[in-house]
């Protein structure tokens, strides 16, 4: 499992999700798989200003009013100048908001040097948030994981294991008892800067399951809005295993709880064993609230132990 | 059928940690492996069974091993007891 340098190209500000930006492309249209890197945006004043050293290369550089109200001062040398420098920086893409007109200069600098423009029809707060918000969500550490994931009382489960232990008619139990479908068969995990893990489905897949012996079903449709999820904190992962005789299963709970590293960052871990006769789908369920109770500081069997280490004390014959 | 007294000696007494030992050792063999104190009977390979028992440092317990390797459970866990479950030093 390992992070994946993740970039998204320029055309990805022209998809679904940012479409209410209403951007088009004003030049640079050969070069939409110009690559950013980095979530944050940032609005190239200084630059225009003369100072450009600031300028990062694979940041969206956002020009709104203010930048060409300055523009404006500025005589046609010194703006010619400004647009001639920072179009020969390493910029994947400007975008200007409120549809506003670019200077004619630089829009032909722009179509000359096939830097992408794009011409935004919102305000340019709206611009910046959409587009950090996008960013940020496509430029975090990024794995793909085999498995299923579900929300149990608001607990994002992680369900590994061999193919064939079962984890998809799992899920499907665990579905029709209530809980949500997050992704099925593909987990992509990202890590937030919080430091929490995430799970989403990718794009295709969103919602639908693959049941040996029926084939490719959509839960949403099958079970209503209620029975999935796009996205869920991730907090626990449980590894589905058939029995194996002789292993050592935890029997007591007492011990500090087990880790599976993913993107680098810790999450609690379990290991169920699976077998004909156990109801795995409520063992999973009751695992999911077992956590709740840890999270809050109540230890089941921390608790247990220790009135019977009491009752054992006072009971002792001293030797 | 081995039918024989042990007396639980550790400091802690038949405590989760040292029950968790007792069922997995018993687990172990193919002979039924029972433990009865006061009169109730308890399965030793379930951990439930054995806490239920609440058995402090120095109480007598009858430990009842019947199968095809009552023997060799008897002993190791006649010595698990011996050994005070490996606990006191």
């Amino acid at each position: 499992m390992s992070a994946e340098l993740e970039y998204v190209a320029v055309t990805e500000l022209l998809g679904e999700e940012l479409s209410q930006l209403r951007m088009k492309a004003l030049s640079g249209q050969h070069r939409l798989d110009n690559r950013i890197t980095h979530p944050r945006v940032q609005k190239p004043g200084l630059a225009f200003a003369g100072y450009y050293p600031y300028i990062r290369s694979g940041r969206v550089q956002i020009i709104g009013e203010s930048e060409l109200a300055y523009l404006d001062t500025l005589d046609p040398e010194q703006r010619f100048e400004r647009f001639d420098r920072i179009t020969a920086l390493d910029v994947p893409v400007f975008v200007i908001t409120k549809g506003l007109a670019p200077d004619p200069e630089f829009l032909r600098l722009c179509r000359e040097r096939e830097v992408p423009l794009l011409s935004s029809q919102a305000l340019s707060s709206v611009v910046i948030k959409s587009i950090s918000y996008f960013l940020e969500d496509h430029l975090t550490p990024a794995t793909r994981l085999h498995g299923v994931m579900i929300d149990i009382y608001g607990i994002g489960v992680l369900l590994i294991g061999d193919s064939g232990v079962g984890k998809s008619e799992v899920a499907l139990d665990l579905i029709t008892r209530g809980h949500s479908l997050v992704a099925d068969d593909r987990v992509t995990v990202r890590r937030y800067p919080s430091g929490d893990l995430v799970g989403f489905s990718e794009g295709r897949l969103r919602h639908h399951m693959e049941l040996r012996g029926l084939g490719i079903i959509n839960v949403q449709d099958l079970f209503g809005l209620a029975a999935v999820r796009e996205r869920k904190t991730l907090n626990l992962v449980i590894e589905l295993e058939h029995w194996q005789k002789g292993r050592v299963y935890d029997r007591l709970g007492l011990d500090e709880t087990l880790y599976e590293e993913i993107l680098e960052t810790p999450c609690p871990y379990i290991r169920m064993p699976v077998s004909l006769g156990r109801n795995v789908s409520i063992l999973i369920e009751i695992a999911a609230r077992n956590h709740v109770l840890k999270m809050q500081g109540h230890h089941s069997a921390r608790e247990f132990a220790r009135k019977l280490e009491e009752e054992l004390e006072r009971k002792r014959i001293a030797q | 059928m081995i039918e024989r007294q042990i007396e639980v000696s550790n400091r802690l007494g038949l405590h989760a940690r040292a029950a968790a030992k007792l069922v997995h050792l018993a687990g172990s063999f193919e002979s039924k492996v029972e433990l009865v104190l006061a009169g109730d009977v308890v399965d030793a390979k379930s951990i439930l069974g054995i806490l239920m028992l609440g058995a402090a440092q120095g109480t007598e317990l009858t430990l009842r091993c019947a199968g095809t390797d009552e023997q060799a459970a008897f002993d190791a866990i006649t010595h698990l007891f011996d050994d005070r479950f490996d606990e006191d030093s």
